[in-house]
């Protein structure tokens, strides 16, 4: 009798292990794709509105992108961008101008053409006036010339940078039907719900509490695609529930870190199932000590040093996150190389350095051990919110600052941080999303006013770095822009208005069925025109 | 005499010795596991049973489990011990009130007890933490919001059937003043069976805690064992112990302030019947 | 000679409860014939009741040890309560079902145990209830027992006792929740039935009067034991043993003279009430308890007042205590309105007129021990310094004949004397001038009544108190009274002195009551 292992089942260990760690899907695009098949997926929320132009959000994309496409995606290759409803863009020298050259043949799912009309309304009357996001980068846009069907030429009062509009193409973009919305309350329009697009699927059905349907586009521009006959988002709130369905073959994808982290090492290995770390780099998310610098002690840019030395980052990677992170040195992750530099003064690990800061600046520990009192809230986005608002607690307490959890639900907690200021730490978990001008800068920029959720709510208010933020603002040289950038990096690791602490993205966990997973940096939100089912 | 025979029986002995156990790991706790029980002391998830410095192991920050545990003994019956007196307080005044005041009185406290009643416990402990914030006091409070119906309809009914006795009358025609009859003389009589409640009430007291803890509306700079449940949810799948082990306390405790609960009644039921 | 019914032999009792026993019943032997009638006289923890328990064998299966034998040698040895032997309690509400009609109740019993269907059983139930003298049986038969009187209650348990046709009747002090007038009536209806259905009767009581007239032999019991067995009529005129003359000593006669001739007091009463009225409920429901009642009360003497259950008596006692309150009329108390005052001033006031209650054990809070029972009026009326309330307490305990021992015992760990004792001290202790006594010893054993009337009598005495002596009993009345008020209805139906009332009564329910209560001997006609 043979007790050696057969060849095969040695390869199919080997196999196995290899998509446990996390092979690009790239690595299965070489296999010839499979026409139809539903494609079953957990979604943990229900969004309202699902209308991606006015609510740039995750939890939107990840129904809408497939139904209403941005004029680009993001791409791992190239120039990091993959033309969508644009094929081609280019901004005026001044900055005072970008033109889009848009696809031709494009109708939308009721039937109607696409035209550069269509850009032109959703530009002027929904990204600048009611999206989240558009309304900061768009503040300058001042019309959109259509000079014919295929072309827009967007004009902005004051010079906006190319680098910034080209790196805002992706999540800001998604262009809507300016026939279904002209001349009627955006915000209420039905099409907010039953959505009407371009992409590769259409929206068929929403029962709530159970599921979205999307059925193939078969007019969808890009022939032969979508592969895929349906997609269906099962609603599955309980983490625990999401990882029993992946394991039971009921459903073939768990995204955005549906299954726990401390699931994946686990679940990673059963049979048929993947666990996937790419595909999110577009929307890193960063685990931040939000400060509030009216508290005298820590307007003192030598206790907030001292705090970020007290932090172990690789203890937090490994422990809070398992390993699923990366540590941080500041506000531009480490996937973003157009802008990030590993040259700066961001405090390490260094306990002994931080009591000695603390010392210097004059808070000496008392009979008790203890410098002086704050209140942390971590924030309650994320488990790993609150679990690192527990390490800081303790990882404070060893340099003798006591601080007292305290925990809100997440309306509380934007009340008590970015209305009534009633914090001196928070945790928080703040979205890169591919320009530091986007969502960042504004964390750091003076004097806005209060009650704007994830903006400088922190009583921060430097000149040198409301400067730099400013004339990044206005700088249309991509070269010179991304230095300034540099610059702003700098000058955020030396003064620590914000600890940077890791650099977190999501987790997929899917059958390995599904192939072409994770092939984009925002492969969730992106459209699944090349996705499809092995049998 | 016969009282305490009646008490000191199967029940009462296993219940005396859990609650006794889990009081003196609170006791203890200080002495066993010094320091702050939160502190990161250890490498994250080491199993029960193979490091000797953490017999319990380590949870996922490195905290060491019995440390958690034996600090969250004292959390435990800190809230048990205090929502009861809080409950009783409030449940023995009011239905003292109403059952020796009567008529409107009566009518008016005890559609307030309807009220309160008409909501689940668990509900409105929920809302009440969920306004005031997650700390002792707000969920002593949240408890007894809760649980003073009980004492309160049970002392009522009592006193309403006292209240009939002659000795009553005795004291009026005494002179003695109404409040003073009410609180001192027939409110001593009426107790038995309301100290009997108190076992329900502190394991009632205990397991919602924990589930507030559990929900993450737990004070959140003590150990609780709902907090540890919850913090171990999370690795349930791997590191099942982290759960299991606080959840075994609350069970042990629950169990033995039942038992204890059930003891007293018997002992006390045996007393009254020689009486 | 026929068959006995029953022979009892040697029979005992033994309660156990954990280490502790109680021997209740002790070496008791008899027999009865079928037919026959027996009476069981003792006091309370004689164990008369025991040894009915026995018989009908409803004593408790646990924590009971039955010694001896009990055999029925004219029935087969297989004797079944409720078919052979028919038992009536003292209680007939805590007796009967409430929520079934008595109907019922009567016919399911004869379904029971004579196999009868529903209309048979139901036909026998309206005999039944026609034989144990309900006025209307029919209609009664569909009446619920709280519809019911006392009385009427206990025609109710005796027509089920009687319903599977059993040839024993147990009757344990049937009558002693009830009022002179139904008791006597009871009295006559057990007689009757035992008469008409050669049924044969044991009548457990406390009473030996009550025993005569309707029983044959007498078997007195004290302490578990059986002190002597005799015929009725010779236990009654030459006892032999001690114990039977003590009781039978004990027993008021209500044909004696008048304990007291009425005295001429002077000056003002000392309670005066006018035109008393309360009632309760309201609409067709209204009862007025106490319909007009004008009454005085001199300094130094004892007012009796006398009446049936209902009558308003107890109603009256607690308008003068003021623990209620009339709608209409006046108390004059020292010549003062009594009715003017609250607060502070009925606090002093209530000193001067106190209340000794019925229940003895209920009257006391049974958390208190003797000692804080008779603190309590010292402290509430703060005519004692506190460094002399112990010796006051001890005082008062002489006074009322009990042991400064006493003094740190509960309630339950006294004897139904020592409480009543108790409570007469809690009364004294705030120095009253009136004491309004409802039914002080109807509660109580008859050795013990007669104490405790003594003791009333030498208080007063002594103290020079004025007593409103309430009493359901005339004979009771008899022996206390200095002058009588006789209620029917919330009313004084007549009012005179004691020797008036007695040997003149000129209403017609005055003389009910005094030719219904229990004689020892045959009244001469």
């Amino acid at each position: 009798m043979e007790l050696r292992p057969s060849r095969r089942s040695v390869l199919a260990g080997l196999l196995g292990s290899s998509t446990a760690a996390s092979l690009p899907g790239a690595a299965w695009a070489q296999a010839t794709p499979r026409r139809g098949g539903s494609l079953i997926v957990a979604a943990d929320s229900e969004p309202r509105n699902l209308n991606p132009a006015i609510v740039a959000s995750n939890g939107v994309f990840y129904v809408a992108s497939k139904v209403i496409e941005p004029l680009a995606e993001q791409s791992y290759d190239g120039n990091g961008l993959a033309p969508r409803l644009a094929t081609a863009w280019h901004g005026s020298p001044d900055g005072r101008s970008v033109t889009f050259t848009l696809r031709p043949g494009v109708t939308w799912h009721d039937g109607r053409p696409f035209s550069s009309a269509d850009v032109a309304f959703s530009a002027l009357e929904v990204w600048k006036k009611l999206q989240n996001l558009g309304r900061v980068v768009f503040k300058d846009l001042e019309a959109v010339d259509t000079p014919d069907a295929t072309t827009a030429v967007l004009r902005f009062a004051k010079p906006t940078p190319f680098q910034l509009i080209q790196n805002a193409l992706p999540a800001l973009t998604a262009v809507v039907p300016k026939h279904v919305y002209e001349g009627s309350d955006i915000n209420a329009n039905p099409a907010n719900t039953r959505l009407i697009g371009t992409g590769p699927f259409r929206f068929v059905e929403h029962r709530p509490g159970q599921f979205y349907r999307l059925e193939r586009n078969p007019n969808y521009w890009d022939s032969g695609k979508p592969y895929l006959d349906a997609i269906v988002y099962r609603v599955l709130p309980d983490p625990g529930a999401v990882a029993a369905a992946i394991e039971a073959n009921q459903i073939q994808l768990a995204a955005f870190s549906s299954v726990p982290l401390a699931d994946l090492a686990r679940i990673g290995r059963v049979p048929g199932v993947a666990v996937v770390t790419k595909g999110y780099e577009g929307i890193t998310y960063q685990l931040t000590v939000e400060i509030n610098h009216r508290r005298k002690e820590l307007a003192d840019v030598r206790v907030r040093r001292a705090i970020s030395h007290a932090i172990d980052r690789k203890f937090v990677v490994d422990t809070v996150f398992l390993g699923y992170a990366e540590t941080a040195t500041g506000p531009v992750p480490k996937f973003d190389k157009q802008f990030h530099t590993a040259d700066v003064t961001t405090p390490g690990f260094d306990p002994r350095r931080a009591e000695a800061l603390l010392d210097e600046a004059g808070y000496r520990r008392g009979g008790d051990g203890v410098r002086f009192k704050l209140r942390l809230l971590p924030a309650p986005f994320f488990e790993q919110t609150r679990q690192f608002g527990d390490y800081l607690r303790q990882a404070l307490r060893a340099v003798g600052i006591d601080a007292e959890i305290v925990r809100n639900d997440t309306p509380g907690h934007l009340r008590a941080v970015y209305t009534d200021h009633a914090f001196d730490l928070t945790v928080g978990s703040p979205v890169y999303r591919n320009d530091p001008a986007i969502s960042t800068t504004i964390l750091y920029q003076g004097g806005l006013p209060p009650g704007v959720p994830f903006s400088n709510q922190y009583g921060y208010n430097d000149p040198q770095m409301n400067a730099l933020i400013a004339k990044a603002a206005e700088t249309v040289d991509a070269g010179e822009r991304s230095r300034i950038y540099r610059d702003f990096q700098k000058l955020a690791g030396e003064q620590q208005p914000i600890i940077h602490v890791a650099e977190f993205t999501f987790i997929s966990v899917t059958r390995d069925r599904l192939r072409n997973v994770a092939n984009n940096p925002r492969w969730a939100t992106s459209n699944w025109a090349d996705a499809w089912l092995a049998s | 005499m016969r009282a305490a025979n009646r008490f000191f029986s199967g029940g009462g002995i296993v219940g005396t010795m859990l609650v006794a156990g889990v009081a003196i790991a609170a006791l203890l706790a200080p002495v066993v596991a010094p320091g702050d029980p939160l502190a990161l002391i250890g490498r994250p998830l080491i199993e029960p049973f193979t490091d000797w410095r953490f017999p319990l192991g380590t949870d996922r920050l490195g905290r060491d489990v019995l440390a958690e545990l034996l600090h969250g003994a004292r959390a435990t019956l800190i809230v048990g011990g205090a929502a009861m007196l809080a409950t009783l307080i409030v449940g023995i005044v009011i239905g003292t009130l109403a059952g020796f005041i009567g008529g409107t009185v009566d009518e008016a406290l005890m559609r307030l007890a309807d009220a309160f009643q008409s909501v689940p416990t668990f509900i409105l402990a929920l809302a009440f933490v969920s306004i005031a914030g997650p700390s002792l006091t707000s969920v002593v409070i949240a408890v007894s919001l809760g649980a003073w119906t009980a004492p309160a309809r049970v002392l009522r009914a009592e006193i309403l059937s006292l209240r009939r006795r002659e000795f009553v009358d005795a004291y009026r025609v005494l002179g003695m003043a109404p409040l003073h009859i009410a609180f001192r003389e027939v409110l001593p009589n009426a107790l038995p069976p309301v100290i009997t409640l108190a076992a329900v009430i502190v394991a009632n007291a205990i397991l919602v805690e924990a589930a507030l803890s559990f929900l993450g509306l737990g004070n959140p700079n003590s150990v609780t064992w709902g907090a540890m449940i919850a913090e171990g949810r999370a690795v349930f799948r791997s590191a099942p112990f982290l759960s299991a082990i606080p959840g075994v306390a609350i069970v042990v405790t629950v169990l033995g302030v039942n038992l204890l609960g059930d003891a007293a009644n018997d002992a006390i039921n045996a007393r009254q019947a020689q009486v | 000679m026929t068959a006995p019914l029953l022979t009892v032999e040697n029979l005992s009792v033994v309660f156990r409860q954990g280490p502790k026993q109680v021997r209740a019943v002790d070496g008791v032997s008899f027999t009865l014939r079928p037919g026959g009638r027996l009476a069981i006289v003792g006091e309370s923890g004689s164990g008369k009741t025991s040894v009915a328990l026995a018989l009908a064998g409803l004593l408790p299966r646990r924590g009971v040890e039955r010694g001896g034998s009990i055999r029925w040698p004219s029935l087969g040895n297989s004797v079944c309560a409720g078919r052979d032997v028919g038992v009536v309690f003292q209680d007939p509400m805590s007796s009967l079902n409430p929520v079934l009609t008595v109907g019922e109740q009567v016919a399911e019993v004869a379904v029971t145990h004579l196999g009868l269907s529903w209309d048979e059983a139901s036909l026998r139930a309206g005999e039944l209830l026609e034989r144990v003298g309900l006025p209307q049986p029919h209609d009664m038969a569909d009446a619920y027992p709280h519809q019911l009187s006392g009385g009427q209650r206990q025609r109710v348990a005796l027509a089920m006792a009687l319903a599977a046709g059993p040839k024993l009747l147990i009757a344990d002090e049937p009558t002693t929740a009830l009022d002179t007038l139904t008791q006597a009536q009871i009295v006559k209806l057990l007689d009757r039935l035992a008469r008409d259905t050669r049924l044969a009767l044991i009548l457990i009581t406390h009473d030996l009067v009550l025993a005569r007239g309707m029983v044959e032999t007498g078997m007195v019991m004290n302490s578990g034991r059986v002190v002597e067995t005799e015929p009725i009529d010779a236990l009654l005129s030459s006892p032999r043993h001690a114990y039977t003359r003590v009781l039978l000593e004990a027993t008021l006669d209500p044909d004696a003279p008048p304990a007291r001739k009425a005295k001429k007091l002077p000056g003002p009463p000392l309670l005066r009430l006018s035109g008393l009225r309360k009632g309760f409920g309201r609409g067709v429901r209204r009862v007025t308890a106490v319909d007009g009642v004008d009454l005085t009360v001199m300094k130094g003497e004892t007012l009796g007042v006398v009446g049936g259950s209902g009558s308003g008596k107890t109603t009256l006692a607690r308008l003068i205590v003021r623990l209620l309150e009339p709608e209409a009329g006046e108390i004059e108390f020292t010549g003062l309105d009594l009715l003017a005052h609250r607060g502070a001033a009925l606090r002093q006031t209530r000193a001067r007129l106190q209340m000794v209650f019925q229940d003895p054990l209920s009257a006391l809070n049974p958390l208190a021990t003797v000692r804080r029972l008779l603190s309590d009026p010292l402290r509430i009326h703060g005519h004692v310094a506190p460094v002399d309330r112990e010796a006051a307490v001890i005082g008062l305990l002489h006074r009322v004949g009990l042991s400064p021992d006493l003094a740190d015992r509960y309630p339950h760990e006294l004897s139904g004397g020592q409480r009543q004792r108790v409570n007469i001290a809690r009364a004294l202790a705030s120095r009253p001038e009136l004491l309004v006594l409802d039914e002080p010893v109807s509660s109580l054993d008859v050795s013990i009544r007669a104490q405790i009337l003594k003791l009333l009598d030498d208080i007063q005495r002594d103290l020079g108190l004025s007593y409103l002596f309430i009493s359901h009993d005339i004979s009771v009345i008899r022996a206390v009274a200095d002058r009588v008020a006789v209620m029917d209805n919330g009313r004084i139906v007549e009012l005179g002195t004691a020797d008036a009332i007695f040997t003149r009564p000129s209403h017609p329910l005055t003389r009910a009551l005094i030719d219904a209560a229990p004689r020892l001997h045959r009244k001469a006609l």
